[in-house]
């Protein structure tokens, strides 16, 4: 095939391009504004490259890094602990609504898509979690908050439904238990997908920031997410009731700089940038999940 | 198979229904004092040892657990109990208490205003414990030293829910001008002489040709701010932030559909253009952006700034951001009840303990040494003492507390720049203050809720361009947004207001 440039293919291009610039230029305008001297940004505004370069924002923000090394850590301990418990769970359910064996499986499946068009309510589930379960303030509840979503748990269902039921039949006439023939074969065989909503329940983990807001008040327990989002939330509460606040009221907060914002954004977002591409290969694959039944 | 599904379903909806309505039964308590409440002392008069716990919204401070020990080690001897005190953020603050509240969480004292945490829907929730018996036995130094008409204002039908923060009282805003370029231009006489923003624009014209790096203001047009009213043309925002119906001072309901508020409404919106065409605004302002500039203000990029009026407010500017500033009072000082709900501490109606709850606030305004250490921290370690009441900061960014919201600031002791007198003088400001028409009246939206979110919605929508002059034929804009407001029903908010407010006149 020789490569011929046609009109189609440098439009093509340059959709692409400009798609791909759409994405990477607010990356990297808040890197640069991030490593950017403060005044210059107060007086000339944002620029992708910086003018004068910088470090005292990361200075601040590691000046005192206990804040956010801690939070950095409730963030880890979560997101992994929470996407592999996760992953368990939700193949385990899937599994069981795939098996056609299974009696209550229609009911089950109900039940579970139920939840996926009625919730609670937030107060109601805030009552059940601090009061019936103690949950609040508990490093449980930012791990237990997410660990089933049900629409991942149909798609892994349908995923699960390709694998040959002859594999199972023929486990069984082996002698394997049903647990056996979970652990040893579906979950070995769902490798994809197993990569594939890892990553997915990882980001959503990471990016969690309403479970703290809502069952958190230790500090020491923020995740890193809720500690930006703290930032600016607070700052909108302060701007918006500014005329209403008792004289006084402004001076007990003091504004984190645009480039200090910049920075804790930049080192919240950082690691996953890096674990992205190893997912790569798996995420194509796993894009083609419960597209065609078995 | 389907029929077993659909009879599951019944039974799981059936139990749904069951379940919710028990939990908003829960929800409902009627904020009387519960018989449980009984008098927590011993037979022989000594107290029992109680646990309390106080919400405040507030930053994170370095060492505040010191602190609160230090603190706790006082209530302790005072009054045997031990208080944890919950700090939240100020971004979740609401979040929050609407949750604890809604749930029915067991907690004695919380912060409380008109812009977070609302006092006034929380007491109609039932949210707070009333406490028209309790206050006076408890705390009675307290209820003798704020004076009545301010503790009367923060009654709710009649009844009592705590106290505010006592400290400046009245609102009136002050144009703070930066000190250097003042007497740069040796403007320091005209600046004082300023009665109107019109009298504002000869002096940024000098200065702007002068200064083409400095930005010459970031007030805007929001003229209940700055126009000299006397009492009787005082208009008071009854809703606060951007509403447009005001009490005026003869008790009259007025909107930017009279013609006496539309004169000012064209009168202002004009300056506007005026000022955003010679360039005075921040550059931004172009794009309708809603900001407060905080970068600009901390860093003293602006001419003149706005906030509001207090003795001492250049020793607070220098201390908040720096550099030294005049300060300019406009218009008139009054006493409105949103000036005094702007800083509440109530008991909840969930409180086991609800006369030791009162028992701490009276001990916070009356006893000076645990005020001190809630607002300053330790001796020694935050702060150094190098006068009676006068005291030194000492590391910056260790624990500093908030001198308005958890007791009496006439306690506090004072930072450098503050004068010895500025408690005296805020004391004396605070009885010369006029007394705004709504004090004490609280507006029971209820009604009219729609009406009001769609006036709300119209006026928001044109703030941006006519307080910044974006546009220049101002009476057609005017007329256009008129007719959306009342298209909006404006005239039925005004008149249910007319009538409630009537309503609690003649009570």
């Amino acid at each position: 095939m020789k490569n011929k440039i046609t009109l189609g293919k440098v439009l093509i291009y340059c959709f692409f391009i400009l798609l791909s610039l759409v994405f990477i230029v607010p990356v990297f305008t808040m890197v640069s504004v991030s490593l950017s001297d403060e005044d210059v940004i107060i007086n000339n505004g944002y620029s992708i490259i910086p003018e004068k370069i910088s470090l005292e924002a990361y200075r601040f923000v590691f000046a005192n890094p206990e804040k956010i090394l801690t939070s950095y850590l409730v963030t880890i301990l979560s997101s992994v602990a929470g996407s592999l418990l996760s992953l368990v769970i939700m193949m385990m359910v899937a599994y069981t609504l795939a098996r056609k064996g299974y009696r209550f499986r229609g009911i089950l499946a109900i039940y579970l898509f139920i939840t996926m068009i009625f919730g609670g309510g937030i107060v109601s589930k805030y009552i059940i979690v601090t009061q019936l379960l103690g949950l609040k303030d508990s490093p449980l509840i930012l791990v237990f908050n997410l660990l089933v979503n049900v629409w991942f748990v149909f798609v892994i269902r349908s995923f699960i439904m390709g694998i040959n039921e002859a594999i199972f039949e023929s486990a069984i006439i082996d002698g394997a238990s049903e647990f056996r023939i979970f652990w040893s074969i579906v979950m070995p065989l769902s490798k994809p997908a197993l990569a594939t909503f890892g990553l997915f329940m990882l980001l959503a983990y990471w990016n969690e920031w309403m479970t703290a807001l809502l069952y958190i008040e230790n500090s020491k327990l923020y995740t890193l997410q809720y500690l930006l989002q703290k930032v600016l939330q607070d700052l909108e509460v302060i701007l918006s009731n500014m005329d209403k606040m008792p004289p006084g009221a402004k001076d007990s907060y003091s504004v984190p700089t645009e480039t200090v914002r910049m920075a804790m954004a930049v080192i919240a977002t950082g690691p996953m940038l890096f674990i992205m591409p190893f997912f790569q290969k798996y995420f194509v694959r796993g894009m083609q999940l419960g597209s065609v039944k078995g | 198979m389907k029929k077993t599904i659909s009879k599951l379903l019944m039974v799981i909806i059936a139990i749904v229904m069951v379940l919710s309505s028990g939990v908003l039964a829960g929800c409902t308590s009627n904020g009387e004092p519960s018989s449980q409440t009984a008098n927590s002392t011993t037979d022989d008069g000594e107290l029992e040892h109680v646990n309390l716990t106080w919400y405040y919204v507030g930053s994170e401070q370095s060492g505040e657990e010191e602190v609160f020990a230090a603190a706790n080690e006082i209530i302790q001897q005072e009054i045997n109990a031990t208080v944890e005190f919950i700090r939240l953020g100020w971004g979740e603050y609401e979040d929050k208490m609407q949750l604890t509240i809604a749930a029915g969480e067991e907690f004695d004292l919380c912060f409380s205003a008109e812009w977070i945490n609302n006092y006034k829907t929380n007491v109609e929730n039932g949210a707070f414990m009333i406490l028209d018996d309790i206050i006076p036995e408890y705390a009675p130094k307290t209820y003798e030293l704020i004076p009545r008409n301010i503790t009367d204002g923060t009654k709710i039908n009649g009844h009592l829910y705590g106290f505010p923060g006592y400290q400046v009282s009245f609102r009136q805003a002050a144009l703070i001008f930066n000190k250097e370029l003042v007497d740069k231009y040796d403007l320091k006489d005209e600046i004082f002489a300023i009665k109107t923003l019109d009298d504002l624009t000869p002096i940024l014209e000098t200065v702007k040709a002068n200064e083409p790096d400095y930005i010459m203001t970031d007030l805007t047009m929001a003229y209940d701010m700055f126009y000299p009213f006397t009492e009787e043309d005082y208009l008071s925002n009854v809703l606060g932030g951007d509403a447009c119906i005001y009490l005026r001072g003869d008790g009259q309901v007025k909107s930017s559909l009279d013609e006496e508020v539309y004169q000012l409404d064209l009168e202002n919106y004009q300056r506007a253009v005026e000022w955003y065409k010679a360039g005075y605004f921040h550059p931004d302002v172009g794009m309708g952006l809603q900001s407060d500039f905080a970068e600009e203000r901390a860093a003293g990029k602006f001419f003149v700034i706005n906030d509001v009026n207090k003795p001492g407010v250049e020793a607070d500017m220098l201390n908040r951001y720096g550099y030294e500033v005049y300060a300019v009072p406009m218009g008139a000082s009054t006493i409105s009840t949103g000036s005094i709900t702007s800083n509440m501490n109530v008991v909840s109606a969930t409180s086991k303990n609800p006369e030791r709850a009162v028992m701490l606030l009276e001990l916070m305004n009356t006893n000076a040494e645990l005020y001190n250490i809630i607002v300053f921290g330790l001796e020694g370690k935050q702060y150094e003492k190098v006068g009676d009441d006068r005291i030194e900061v000492i590391d910056a960014d260790s624990y500093s507390g908030m001198a308005w919201m958890m007791g009496n600031q006439f306690n506090a002791y004072k930072l450098p720049g503050q004068a010895d007198d500025v408690w005296e003088v805020t004391m004396q400001l605070n009885e010369e203050a006029a007394s705004s028409p709504d004090l004490g009246f609280y507006f029971e939206d209820d009604n009219v809720r729609t009406e009001l979110a769609n006036v709300n919605a119209v006026y928001t929508e044109y703030k941006s361009i006519l307080y910044y002059g974006l546009v220049e034929d101002i009476e057609s804009v005017l007329a256009e947004r008129n007719e959306k407001l009342e298209k909006a029903g404006l005239q039925k908010v005004i008149d249910e207001m007319q009538a409630q407010y009537d309503a609690w006149k003649n009570n």
